[in-house]
């Protein structure tokens, strides 16, 4: 039943397409729709442990199964919680494209299935309907044609996943993670290899990481900046979590052999991303390049010794999430505000909002992003010299990058005073500011809250056996009853 | 059972279709997406042909006192319906973008 939660999303995007135009419907229907999801959320998070749920009551081998533990209750928040401000933002700023309201909650409803799914085969269905709904918010971009390498390189990376779904299937003989997961360890170092690898490369094209993001310069720039707070920061976490998901159940030990060259991947995503941010020509091309430097950023510290790596993840995807979508906001005001380069100032406050959440992102000392960095530090300190240097290098890019864009584009030339009119900021900022302040306190409690529960996701067996129980219960339950599905 | 004529069927369908998906021509690419989808529901269909599933699946409640020695697994089968759905879909929806992006450019 808490389960419902996945499928709300679904069913609110098909019944607000009914009624198009009630604004006022639209608005009620979505916060009651949060208010039940955020229930259900609380629900599944107070059970604690592993909740399975079998479809129609099939064994996980036979068919779907949802599953929710922290990793995936922590990635389903963010949804929730971002979904809010972004639903109301394009109610009443962009009227006019309310068609595009039931794609939104499509949307949302594919990255809460990825985040529960239990096997990959689903996995790979909520991929579709993720960017199914993304394809058509390229239709309202600024150019058509800005999408067409983001849809063809995506339908591509689609082909190479069912086919990989396919050889993995001949190989294990199951499509269940948690089947894979104990199935992986009898087959051939090089085919175990190979299948980790290949399916590393295709959710490491969804995270966007070098030389795979080479679609994005054209397509993520062109969305509205409703659309592209939620999707441009969310839907790259699609890519991260199942490449986090992955490595956990089964490629640890490849991770780990792997680690140099990932590195050096992660790192060259890192720099070139920077660079281009550096030499963007507009705010909203800066931040999205930024973002997929933080990811990246993740991803080198995920490779790190665990528990460490993991826990540095978790605790900085929280805190990125909220500070970037709060910068994408930035965007729409700042394109509409007269001679934006001299906000400073016209609007001294709105600068220096900005100035603290570009700071709070680039890992400032005591900012949200400060703490990660610190827990990655600490595992790199022991051997990991070139992740070390690199994650130093990175705050000092950051930070330099941080300060550039904040000078660029708010503080400016003082020779030119043709804009009178000041910056309105959507009040959606100041929500992810909030989310952000709350997740410094987070870090403070960062033992208990993230370190210990890491453990829990790293325990494979505890997963498995939690997923082998659920069937055996109903196993049990049908035998006794003499029901079949 | 995968064979020469399956095998090279499959590789004809999936060359030919990225073959065409890589030419300028709308209507090419589209007919390139279709035969790519059919190459990779193949691929699928054949991931079923071999013998672990019996072991992988155990005795599943819908084939009691059955093995798959006798019978094709039928957990493929389920996934390529699922995967034709969503490439009709894409397909349809490529039509629409690349009609209406040429428009945009003309």
């Amino acid at each position: 039943m808490s389960m419902a939660i996945l499928f709300l999303s679904f069913l609110g995007g098909a019944l607000f397409q009914l009624s198009p135009a009630n604004l006022f419907w639209k608005r009620i229907g979505t916060l009651v729709l949060l208010g039940i999801q955020t229930f259900f959320w609380w629900k599944l998070f107070s059970w604690g442990d592993v909740q399975v749920l079998n479809v129609g009551n099939w064994p996980h081998y036979a068919g779907i199964v949802w599953i929710s533990d922290f990793l995936s209750l922590l990635f389903s928040a963010l949804v929730i919680v971002l979904f809010f401000p972004t639903y109301l933002f394009l109610l009443y700023k962009k009227p006019e494209d309310r068609w595009l309201h039931a794609f939104v909650h499509f949307l949302a409803a594919s990255l809460l299935g990825a985040f529960f799914t239990g096997d990959l085969f689903n996995l790979f269905v909520m991929f579709e309907v993720l960017l199914l709904s993304s394809y058509t918010f390229f239709t309202r971009a600024q150019k058509l044609s800005s999408g067409k390498l983001f849809i063809w390189s995506n339908i591509f990376g689609s082909a190479l996943f069912l086919i990989a779904i396919a050889y993995l299937y001949k190989s294990c003989g199951t499509v269940n993670l948690a089947d894979i997961s104990v199935r992986f360890q009898s087959l051939s170092q090089t085919q175990a290899s190979f299948l980790y690898w290949i399916f590393g490369f295709i959710f490491l094209f969804k995270a966007g990481i070098w030389p795979l993001y080479l679609w994005m310069p054209s397509s993520y720039p062109g969305l509205s900046p409703g659309v592209l707070s939620f999707f441009a920061v969310l839907s790259s976490k699609v890519g991260l979590y199942a490449f986090v998901r992955w490595t956990t159940l089964v490629g640890e030990g490849f991770l780990e052999e792997w680690r140099l060259p990932f590195q050096i991947l992660c790192s060259l995503t890192i720099i070139l991303t920077l660079a281009a941010a550096f030499t963007a020509k507009n705010l909203r091309s800066s931040l999205v390049y930024w973002s997929f430097s933080h990811t990246a950023l993740m991803l080198l510290g995920f490779s790190l010794p665990q528990p460490l790596g993991l826990s540095g993840l978790l605790l900085y995807v929280l805190q990125d999430v909220f500070v970037t979508a709060a910068l994408f906001y930035f965007c729409d005001a700042h394109e509409d505000a007269n001679s934006p380069r001299q906000i400073f100032e016209r609007s001294p406050q709105i600068a220096f909002i900005f100035l603290i959440l570009s700071l709070s992102a680039s890992g400032f000392p005591l900012s949200s992003a400060f703490w990660p960095k610190i827990i990655w530090i600490k595992a790199a300190s022991m051997d990991q010299t070139a992740a070390f240097f690199m994650i130093l290098l990175s705050a000092f890019l950051f930070l330099a990058l941080s300060i550039s864009i904040w000078n660029r584009y708010f503080v400016g030339e003082k020779k030119s005073p043709s804009g009178t009119n000041s910056m309105r900021l959507p009040w959606q900022v100041y929500y992810c500011l909030i989310l952000s302040i709350i997740c410094i306190g987070l870090s403070l409690f960062q033992e208990k809250v993230i370190v210990a529960r890491t453990r829990h996701i790293l325990n494979v067996d505890q997963y498995v056996e939690n997923i082998q129980e659920a069937t055996q219960k109903l196993n049990l339950r049908q035998n006794s009853s003499g029901v079949s599905p | 059972m995968i064979n020469i004529y399956s095998f090279l069927g499959l590789v004809c369908l999936i060359g030919v279709g990225l073959r065409l998906l890589f030419r300028a021509s709308f209507f090419d690419k589209i007919i390139g997406l279709t035969m790519l989808s059919h190459g990779v529901n193949l691929t699928l269909l054949f991931s079923g042909s071999t013998p672990p599933q019996e072991k992988s699946i155990g005795s599943p409640s819908f084939l009691p006192a059955e093995s798959f020695e006798k019978m094709v697994d039928p957990l493929p089968q389920a996934l390529i319906l699922t995967a034709i759905v969503i490439g009709f879909a894409v397909t349809a929806f490529m039509l629409l973008y690349s009609l209406y992006s040429q428009r945009e450019d003309s």
